[in-house]
């Protein structure tokens, strides 16, 4: 019974471990989506690997939040620089 | 060096030497009651602030029991925010009827940084690990040196590191 | 019994240690006459300095291999005699958008032939306020923005547009590159405090 709630408990404490990563926000969801807009245009590529789903911004809550609200920044800023860039949230 | 790290250390290189020196006077002090309070200065080394800590340990058993259970809330301003410490925990308190008693503990904190222009940010779980010595100066009164590591877990992980001078009297 | 509990001790330890609920840039010091070179573009970096001077220009260079989306903020410790201390930044390269004729006499230096530059004047009204928990330390932010770095030669200008001298820091990236704990301690004073 001890040996079997001890497994338990470490199996419990594996998964929680692996609870730290947050879900991409929408709002870099939709920065991802006005980046490719603009790369389309420029005909580049551009690395945004940390923004997209399984990047490091979303490897906690901290750095889930600064990267929120820089994408939050980055899509006005974008949309500023470019006036005609159409880019919008695939849901 | 900052005025007040100035006179923290000023603070605890007094307290040392006025606790060496009443040691050597071999001051012996009987041992009246379980309870301990006492009055600390301490300087935080990490996150610059400087100010005071009370606390209370109440032994737990009869004279010549070194287990303490210890208690203890703390105010300390700096220049980025007022750092509030408040704290449960063991200690072991050894020769407590002797002039030179160290002691050791560790225990559970939480941390609170009041900011200014900001809501405050809380370390809800932070394990702490202390040691130090004090000095009987006096039958009930002892001046002592301590210092304390700490660790925040879960979200705002970090360190901590405190150096505190003591005064506490025993009833 | 005990091999048991020794278990949920270790159960307990991984779950209060996951590596990712602490996110930690890479450190380094800034000097106004020497250029800090970024080796890695993709690696977080948080660089400190000071203005000893107003006048005073700090320059970090990076030579993305493509074009790359990195979030910026520069921060001020959160003191009294700061408060006005408002650093600017600029990324300079070419490919980003050229400035009108009254931002660029605004900035610290004339642009380089064919570069356009993304400005943050770090002047919001009111700015936000950042606990940063493994120094213990607060700082006001200019707030965080993602912006695109295009490739090739890029400099990053820190300045005081205001004349204020003290203290800065600058940080952008997102995946961790270490930190030299050496270096940390053998300048406690510049990043701790």
């Amino acid at each position: 019974m001890c040996r079997f709630l001890a497994i338990a408990a470490l199996g419990a404490a594996a998964a929680l471990a692996g609870c730290g990563r947050v879900n991409q926000s929408a709002s870099c969801r939709e920065f991802v989506a006005c980046v490719r807009a603009q790369d389309a245009v420029d005909g580049v590529t551009t690395d945004a690997t940390r923004f997209e789903p399984d990047g490091d911004c979303w490897g906690g809550p901290d750095i889930a939040e600064l990267c929120d609200r820089s994408c939050v920044h980055g899509t006005a800023q974008l949309r500023a620089d470019h006036s005609t860039l159409a880019c919008a949230v695939t849901p | 060096m900052r005025t007040e790290a100035r006179w923290a250390v000023r603070g605890v290189i007094a307290l040392a030497a006025l606790a060496i020196g009443t040691a050597t006077a071999g001051v012996a002090r009987a041992e009246p009651g379980p309870w301990i309070v006492g009055v600390d200065g301490e300087a935080s080394v990490i996150g610059e602030s400087f100010g005071m800590r009370a606390e209370v340990a109440w032994r737990l058993g009869p004279a010549g029991t070194v287990s303490h259970l210890r208690a203890a809330i703390g105010v300390l301003p700096g220049p980025e925010f007022t750092f509030v410490p408040v704290s449960l925990g063991y200690r072991a308190l050894w020769r407590a009827d002797r002039t030179v008693q160290p002691f050791a503990g560790a225990g559970w904190e939480n941390q609170h940084f009041v900011i200014s222009d900001a809501p405050t940010e809380h370390r809800w779980l932070v394990l702490y690990v202390e040691g130090g010595c004090g000095f009987a100066v006096a039958p009930q009164v002892t001046l002592g040196l301590a210092t304390s590591l700490d660790w925040s877990f879960v979200r705002h992980q970090g360190p901590g590191l405190q150096l505190r001078g003591t005064v506490s009297y025993r009833f | 019994m005990r091999h048991t509990w020794q278990l949920v001790g270790v159960a307990l330890l991984i779950v209060l240690l996951r590596a990712d609920v602490a996110h930690a840039h890479s450190p380094a010091l800034l000097c106004a006459d020497q250029p800090y070179a970024v080796t890695d573009a993709t690696v977080s970096r948080a660089l400190y300095g000071v203005f000893h001077a107003p006048d005073q220009v700090f320059v970090i260079t990076m030579h993305p291999a493509t074009r790359i989306a990195l979030p910026f903020e520069i921060l001020v410790p959160h003191r009294d005699e700061l408060r006005d201390h408002r650093p600017a930044y600029a990324i300079v390269a070419r490919g980003l958008p050229r400035p009108s004729p009254d931002v660029a006499a605004r900035l610290p230096r004339p642009l380089p032939d064919g570069a356009g530059v993304f400005i943050d004047w770090n002047d919001a009204p009111t700015r936000e306020v950042e606990f940063e928990s493994f120094l213990r330390r607060v700082y006001w932010s200019s707030g965080t923005i993602a912006v695109l770095v295009p490739a090739g030669d890029v400099e990053i200008w820190v300045w005081s547009p205001r004349g204020t001298t003290g203290k800065f820091v600058l940080g952008f990236g997102v995946e961790e590159g270490g930190i030299d704990y050496g270096d940390v301690l053998d300048h406690w004073s510049d990043y701790a405090y």
